[in-house]
C-alpha cells in the first residue's frame, strides 16, 4: 500500500512534466519552421534579383548596340509572393548601382550589384509581371510593373 | 482509487497535432525553396539574343542592298534612292517570314530625312583581264603617273569618316621591286595656300622581283610610319584599306590612327581632303572607293559613269539609315541602324 501518496497530486505532476516536454519540442519546432522560411524567403528574394540585374544587362546590351534606340524593354513574370509574402523590387544608383530586393514578413533585404553602361533611373516594382525598360527622354534603364 | 483507465493521454495527442501541422508547414516552406531553386535554372527572357543577331542581320544585308544599287542602278539619286528601298523592302519581308514561324514580328524601313539617305560618288577603275591597266590617269603605262583623284572631299569633322569601301586588287609582279618610289595613295588635306599640307600616305611594293611578300607602309600625319608586310602566294593581292586588310589578314597599320586611337581613314589630315596618287605606273588592277561628295573642287578628270570607261564615276549612296522593329510576346526593341559598308571601324 502506498503511504502518504495522493493520486490527485501524481496526476497533475505527470501531466505538468508532459506537458513541459510537449511545449518545448513544439517551440522547437516551431522556430525551426520559421528559421527555414527565413532561408527559403532570402534565398528567392536573391534569384529574383539576379534575374532582374540580368535583364537589366540585357536591355542595356541593347541599348548600346543601335546607333539610336527608341524603346527597348523586357518584360518578365516573377512568381507574386515567396512562401506567402509580398516583395519589393527597387533599383538604386547611389552610392553604388544596385538592385534591392526586400520583403517585410520575414524582414529580409537582399542586395545585388549590377554594371551597365546605359545610367540607372531610382524606381519600384512590385512582384508580378515586371517590365525592364530604356526610357529615350532620360537615357536611362527602369523597372516597372507591366 | 480514481477510474484513470479512459482518458489518458490527451496532451500527448494535442502535442502530435500540433507537431504535424508543424511539420506540414515546413513542407510548404521546402516547397517554395524547391520552385525557387527552379526559377534559378530557367535561362532569361527568350528573344534578346536574337534582338541583336537580328540587328546585325540586318546592317549587312542592307549593306548589300547599297552595295548592288551603287553597281546598278547609278544613272540618277533618285534610281539609286528606289533601289535600296526596294531592295530593303526585299530584305524586310524575307527576315519577316523567316522569324514569323518563332512567333517574332520585324520590320525593317528607310529613313528618309535629310541624312538619310546620303549621296556619294563611287570612283572605280574596273576592267576584265590580267594583270589589268595601270593606275595612272589614263591606265596606259606612260599615261600621267601623279594625279589627284578627287578633291575637296568634305567631312563633318577630323575624326569622321567621308570614303568608305577603298579596295585595290593589284597584280603581284607589276608593284614596284622596293619602297624608294613605290605606288603610294596619299590623302592631304585641300588647301591650295599651304605648300606642305599634312598628309597621310600608303605605299605599296612588292619585297624584291619575284618575292611573295608585299609591303603596306602608312606614314600618318605627323610622319610616324608602320608597314604590314604579307606573304601573298597568289598573283595578285587585294587590299581593302578602309577595312584595314591586306589579302584577308588584318594590317595593323591601317587600323590605328596617330595616336594610336582607333581608325579613320585619312584622320589627322583635316576637315577637306583629295585623294591623289603617285607613281600610279608602278600597279596594275583594279581600284574603287565611295566618297561623300557629288561635286569636287578642281581637277576631276575621271570619265563620266555613263560609259563605264577606267577610271570613272558615278553617283553613289553613301550611307543610309534604316529602322528595325523587333518584337516578339515579351520583349520590344525599336532601333536605328546606320548603314556604311566598308567604313573604317565600321
Amino acid at each position: 500500500m502506498d503511504r502518504a501518496v495522493s493520486t490527485t497530486v501524481s496526476y497533475v505532476l505527470s501531466v505538468a512534466i508532459a506537458a513541459m516536454l510537449v511545449a518545448g519540442l513544439l517551440m522547437a519546432g516551431g522556430d525551426f519552421v520559421s528559421d527555414r522560411r527565413e532561408q527559403v524567403v532570402r534565398t528567392e528574394l536573391r534569384v529574383i534579383g539576379q534575374q532582374v540585374a540580368a535583364d537589366l544587362g540585357r536591355v542595356d546590351r541593347m541599348v548600346e548596340a543601335g546607333d539610336t534606340v527608341e524603346t527597348a524593354r523586357v518584360n518578365v513574370t516573377f512568381p507574386e509572393r515567396v512562401t506567402g509574402n509580398a516583395y519589393t523590387i527597387l533599383i538604386k544608383e547611389t552610392p553604388q548601382s544596385r538592385v534591392l530586393v526586400n520583403s517585410s514578413d520575414p524582414d529580409v533585404a537582399v542586395e545585388v550589384h549590377v554594371d551597365t553602361t546605359t545610367p540607372l533611373a531610382e524606381s519600384s516594382a512590385s512582384g508580378g509581371t515586371v517590365s525592364v525598360w530604356y526610357d529615350d527622354s532620360d537615357d536611362e534603364l527602369e523597372v516597372e510593373n507591366a | 482509487m480514481a477510474d484513470l483507465t479512459r482518458d489518458r493521454g490527451q496532451i500527448i495527442l494535442l502535442a502530435a497535432f500540433a507537431l504535424a501541422l508543424t511539420f506540414v508547414a515546413l513542407a510548404l516552406v521546402i516547397n517554395s525553396a524547391i520552385f525557387s531553386e527552379n526559377l534559378a535554372t530557367r535561362g532569361g527572357t527568350s528573344g534578346s539574343g536574337d534582338a541583336l543577331q537580328a540587328r546585325h542581320e540586318v546592317e549587312i544585308n542592307v549593306g548589300q542592298v547599297i552595295e548592288s544599287a551603287n553597281l546598278h542602278n547609278t544613272s540618277t539619286q533618285t534610281d539609286l534612292e528606289e533601289a535600296v528601298e526596294k531592295g530593303t523592302l526585299n530584305v524586310s519581308i524575307q527576315m519577316e517570314r523567316q522569324r514569323a514561324r518563332t512567333g517574332t514580328l520585324i520590320n525593317v524601313t528607310v529613313r528618309s530625312s535629310v541624312d538619310s539617305p546620303i549621296f556619294g560618288s563611287r570612283v572605280a577603275q574596273n576592267e576584265s583581264g590580267f594583270p589589268g591597266p595601270h593606275f595612272t590617269e589614263d591606265t596606259t603605262s606612260s599615261g600621267t603617273a601623279d594625279w589627284s583623284l578627287v578633291d575637296d572631299v568634305e567631312r563633318d569633322a577630323d575624326g569622321v569618316n567621308a570614303t568608305r569601301a577603298f579596295r585595290l586588287n593589284v597584280s603581284k609582279d607589276d608593284l614596284a621591286d622596293s619602297g624608294s618610289s613605290p605606288f603610294t595613295v596619299r590623302v592631304e588635306e585641300f588647301d591650295r595656300s599651304d605648300p606642305s599640307p599634312p598628309s597621310w600616305e600608303m605605299g605599296v611594293w612588292q619585297d624584291g622581283s619575284g618575292s611573295d611578300t608585299v609591303v603596306v607602309e602608312v606614314t600618318k600625319p605627323g610622319g610616324s610610319s608602320e608597314e604590314c608586310r604579307t606573304t601573298v602566294t597568289k598573283s595578285y593581292v587585294e587590299i581593302h584599306v578602309t577595312r584595314g586588310f591586306v589579302d584577308d589578314h588584318p594590317c595593323d597599320a591601317l587600323r590605328t590612327g596617330p595616336g594610336g586611337t582607333n581608325y579613320r581613314f585619312a584622320a589627322g589630315v583635316g576637315d577637306n581632303y583629295n585623294i591623289t596618287y603617285r607613281n600610279g605606273d608602278q600597279a596594275r588592277g583594279n581600284y574603287t572607293f565611295v566618297t561623300t561628295n557629288s561635286t569636287f573642287g578642281t581637277t576631276n578628270t575621271l570619265n563620266d559613269g555613263g560609259s563605264r570607261t577606267s577610271p570613272y564615276i558615278t553617283d553613289a549612296v553613301y550611307n543610309v539609315s534604316v529602322d528595325l522593329l523587333y518584337d516578339t510576346a515579351d520583349l520590344h526593341y525599336d532601333t536605328r541602324i546606320r548603314v556604311a559598308p566598308g567604313e573604317s571601324n565600321g
